[in-house]
């Protein structure tokens, strides 16, 4: 049986049916315009939630990509500037094992001399390679230069610190590699005890601990060096020492190309996150447009029917029998 | 025969009167609050029967006995009540919405999420002035997001207060308009038309009313209403069958209801039905909101400016606050005559005194003085008090009067005046040791530490030589001994600071400390910056608590567009139910009018059969 219904109660009923059913279709056509089926969180406040925070992730490691893409240029800068270095060091190194053989002459060695100071020149410049904001590479957080002449005359390192790091995965990477860690010898030993007895003429003095340039320039002092005790001691003195930093400069190498295949790995990590994340953000609010266009025609036939009958519906009545 | 003529004619007004009720119905289908009207016809009194007056045997025809409007009370009262719950839920929605796409626009958490990306960006390149210069930017604008997005929120909160107070004052007029209702069907007649028009407009006025507050009608004699609010033994008489309505108002909270606002304030707790409850729940989930995100923005600016005064700026000092953490609102006295402009500046770093200012302009000058009066100064423009700045343009009368007050949480946030050198990206210290080191000394700032072991104050720079016997010595860079300390890995105290040497250290191995020097490319602190970010507070880090304010923001509008649509659905029942009585159907009207008529038609006839008996009877007579 049908409820009595009040004329003016059916008609509302009716068309509150209406305007629903056209406001469900505006819906699935706004999903499908703007091509969004969550644009508030009160659309679905779980999944807007979600979304937002894995947009913030998404945007977390953008932020993050770009930082790892500066300390990788920064390491291969410096991967770059240690391998120029380690050729000197080769170099000086052939030289002085050719010099430790007493066959050359004076003249020989003060041409040797004059290439090993080149050699030092040159790698004192590769030191001072700067990055992209002017800062020294190897001054570690300090700023230029990375070494400069002490009292002495000798190079030393003028930087301090450590080199600045990088976030990985949560944990801290250095985003290159510091003067001491990749030539040696942080500080130069404290000048000697002024009460202590003046060195022996006669006697060469003992073997010190330098970094490269300082080494390098002992090599060449030790090639012009005419009295031969003090060269044999001096060139066996460069030749370990010489060896040593090409050890350190291959070590500090293998260093900086492992933190680079961290950063490498970390990336393509995070790019397989990022492309996760995006899918996932993506099956969170993006519209499935089949289903909406087929709930876009099942609804507009709906509404069609709804309205047909209605009209037809509202045609018929009693009143039209009354004569 | 007389008798016959009487009853055609008793029969025919009685129809004629029931066609026009029924003609009234049809004119009337379409009106709201029109209550569907029935006559009901009842027997003429036959007479007494005494010697003058003879009973008649064939009957005294029909009468209009009343005028019944078809009512349910039951279902006109669950109809109203029904209505009360879709007023409140529809409300609600409204204002939840209005907080949605405020919340949604202003993304907070997205630019508070910028700014620690940019922080990341600042990490990166250190030493670089656009990575700052961006920094800054982002700085600026997490600080605005959380400023705006407050003063957004203050602005909803009042614009539901207003409402509500309209509301309120809808609910006060509708119970000083049924007193007058009540008044008018004391006095006049029942069951007349005149009395069917009162009790459709009584009933509109309750439907309105229910719509705002839920109530509670008792209906006496003549219609007469006893309205309450709520219901239950702790209901509120608002209208009583006699006298004079009570009134309500909002609390200056705009959270609760009072009764009696302008003279002894009862606080009211009303059922949760009806658009005031609806506005009242909405102000309270705004209220809500507004905390929550000043909350954020307290502890965002607690997080950020302890963070900066952790580091280095640029040029080697200690970082100082980024954000400052209060702003000054001013109010125009709304007494003013004047119209003079006002200009505040507050200080940076100035706090300015929680109970606000008062400034009044006086012929003789302005005077500024400290809400609780403790301080205040007089004079010409500008005034200055407590690193306030006050400058009154032209345009003042003597009497215009400024209210200035402090705003903290998130409408006070702002980013001081900070210049790109001033970010402190840098740690505040800078160890090495030898090449290959296995670990460093560690360095804890600490302002209750005060010397050396042995009293010596000299801060670092220093330089930390191992010796035989686990110890380390302490010097100065020009070779001093300071002091002698132990190295194994045991906290020393220093001048504001404590320290500790690793114990894995080798004999001769030399460590050096020094504070950050200018221009240094260290990044530990803005590195830190992303360790905070990371951090969990009590709702997790900050942005995840700003998101979650968001998304409890969207649950609670889903939540009440499910309970509307839930409402809806009741209420359109309620109303069919109550129209199914109460409201008029065409169809049955027709119907009715098809039956009326045709017995109006045959009572005619009557008369028709009644004038023929009599014609024949005077043509015997002839």
């Amino acid at each position: 049986m049908i409820p009595t219904l009040s004329t003016r109660a059916g008609h509302e009923a009716a068309t509150r049916r209406l305007s629903r059913l056209s406001e469900q279709l505006a819906e699935v056509q706004q999903q499908i315009a703007t091509g969004k089926k969550v644009l508030k969180p009160g659309d679905a406040p779980v999944a807007f939630a979600r979304a937002a925070s894995l947009s913030r992730a998404d945007a977390m490691a953008d932020a993050q990509r770009r930082a790892m893409d500066a300390a990788a240029a920064r390491l291969s800068a410096s991967e770059v500037a240690l391998a120029g270095i380690a050729d000197i060091t080769l170099r000086a190194r052939e030289l002085a094992l050719a010099a430790a053989n007493d066959t050359l002459t004076a003249s020989d060695r003060s041409a040797m001399a004059a290439e090993v100071r080149e050699l030092a020149a040159a790698a004192r410049a590769l030191a001072e390679t700067r990055g992209p904001d002017g800062e020294a590479l190897f001054a570690g957080a300090g700023t230029p230069p990375a070494y400069a002449e002490d009292a002495d005359g000798l190079a030393a390192w003028a930087g301090l610190g450590q080199v600045p790091q990088v976030a990985i995965a949560g944990r801290l990477v250095a985003a290159g590699i510091s003067g001491p860690e990749a030539f040696g010898v942080t500080q130069a030993l404290p000048p000697p005890d002024p009460l202590a007895p003046p060195p022996d003429p006669a006697v060469p003095p003992p073997p010190r601990e330098r970094n490269l340039f300082d080494s390098l320039m002992h090599l060449a002092n030790t090639l012009a060096e005419p009295r031969p005790t003090f060269f044999r001691a001096g060139i066996d003195e460069a030749i370990a020492a010489i060896t040593g930093h090409g050890d350190r400069l291959a070590q500090g190498q293998a260093l900086l190309g492992s933190r680079a295949a961290r950063i490498e790995a970390e990336a393509e990590r995070l790019d397989d996150v990022q492309l996760a994340l995006k899918s996932d953000i993506s099956k969170l609010v993006d519209t499935d447009l089949a289903e909406a266009v087929a709930r876009l025609d099942r609804l507009g036939v709906v509404l069609e029917a709804a309205q047909a009958s209605f009209a037809r519906v509202a045609r018929l009545s009693l009143w039209d029998q009354i004569r | 025969m007389m008798d016959l003529l009487s009853i055609g004619r008793s029969g025919v007004l009685a129809f004629q009167k029931a066609l026009n009720a029924t003609g009234d119905n049809v004119a009337n289908a379409d009106t709201p609050g029109y209550v569907r009207r029935r006559v009901t016809l009842a027997t003429n009194p036959a007479g007494r029967g005494g010697p003058l007056e003879r009973a008649p045997l064939a009957g005294a025809g029909v009468r209009v006995g009343s005028l019944a409007r078809d009512v349910d009370a039951l279902k006109a009262d669950a109809a109203r009540i029904a209505s009360g719950g879709e007023a409140r839920f529809a409300a609600r929605r409204d204002w939840l919405a209005r907080l949605e796409s405020l919340a949604t626009t202003a993304n907070v958490s997205a630019r508070v999420g910028g700014f620690f990306d940019a922080a990341t960006a600042l990490a990166a390149a250190p030493t670089q002035g656009a990575a700052r210069v961006a920094f800054l930017a982002a700085a600026d604008d997490a600080a605005s997001a959380f400023a705006g997005h407050g003063a957004d929120l203050e602005r909803l909160a009042d614009d539901v207060r207003a409402e509500a107070g309209i509301s309120v004052r809808r609910v006060n007029d509708l119970a000083a308009a049924l007193v007058k209702v009540n008044e008018m069907l004391r006095r006049g007649d029942e069951g007349d038309v005149a009395a069917a028009g009162l009790l459709d407009n009584r009933d509109r006025l309750l439907a309105d009313l229910a719509g705002e507050v839920r109530i509670t009608v008792n209906e006496g004699p003549r219609g007469v209403v006893e309205v309450k609010l709520g219901f239950g033994p702790s209901a509120v008489t608002l209208v009583p069958p006699v006298g004079n309505s009570a009134r309500i108002g909002v609390a200056p909270d705009g959270q609760s209801v009072l009764l009696n606002p302008d003279h002894d304030p009862v606080p009211l707790r009303l059922p949760a039905t009806g658009r005031l409850a609806g506005l009242l729940e909405a102000g309270a989930l705004i209220a809500r909101a507004r905390d929550a995100l000043d909350a954020s923005a307290t502890g965002f600016a607690a997080l950020v400016n302890d963070w900066q005064q952790q580091g280095i700026d640029a040029a080697g000092q200690p970082g100082g606050a980024l954000f400052a953490t209060t702003a000054i609102r001013t109010t125009v006295g709304k007494a003013n005559a004047g119209r003079a402009p006002l200009d505040v500046m507050l200080a940076d770093g100035a706090v300015p005194d929680p109970s606000g200012y008062r400034l009044i302009a006086e012929a003789g000058g302005f005077t500024l003085a400290r809400g609780d009066g403790s301080a205040s100064v007089s004079g010409p423009s500008p005034l200055l008090l407590d690193g306030l700045t006050v400058t009154i343009g032209a345009g003042w009368v003597a009497g215009d009067q400024w209210t200035l007050e402090p705003l903290s949480g998130a409408q006070g946030l702002s980013l001081r005046p900070v210049q790109p050198g001033q970010v402190a990206a840098a740690g505040r210290w800078q160890i090495d040791g030898p090449p290959g080191a296995p670990a460093l000394p560690t360095v804890i700032d600490d302002a209750s530490a005060l010397a050396l072991p042995g009293g010596d104050t000299t801060p670092p720079p220093w330089q930390i030589a191992i010796i035989a016997g686990g110890l380390a010595e302490v010097r100065d860079p020009a070779g001093n001994l300071l002091a002698t300390v132990p190295a194994d890995g045991s906290l020393i105290e220093g001048p504001g600071l404590r320290f500790r040497v690793p114990a894995a250290a080798a004999e001769g191995a030399l460590f050096r400390i020094a504070p950050t020097p200018p221009g240094a490319q260290d990044n530990r602190n803005a590195l830190a910056l992303g360790g905070l970010r990371l951090q969990p507070g009590p709702d997790g880090t900050i942005e995840a608590a700003l998101e979650a304010d968001v998304s409890r923001i969207g649950a609670d509008v889903a939540d009440t567009r499910r309970l509307e649509a839930a409402a809806v659905a009741l209420n359109e029942d309620a109303q069919r139910a109550n129209a199914a009585v109460s409201a008029v159907d065409l169809e049955t009207e027709a119907a009715e009018l098809t039956r009326l008529q045709a017995a109006y038609r045959a009572n005619a006839q009557v008369i028709g059969i009644a004038r023929d008996l009599f014609d024949q009877i005077l043509g015997l007579a002839r």
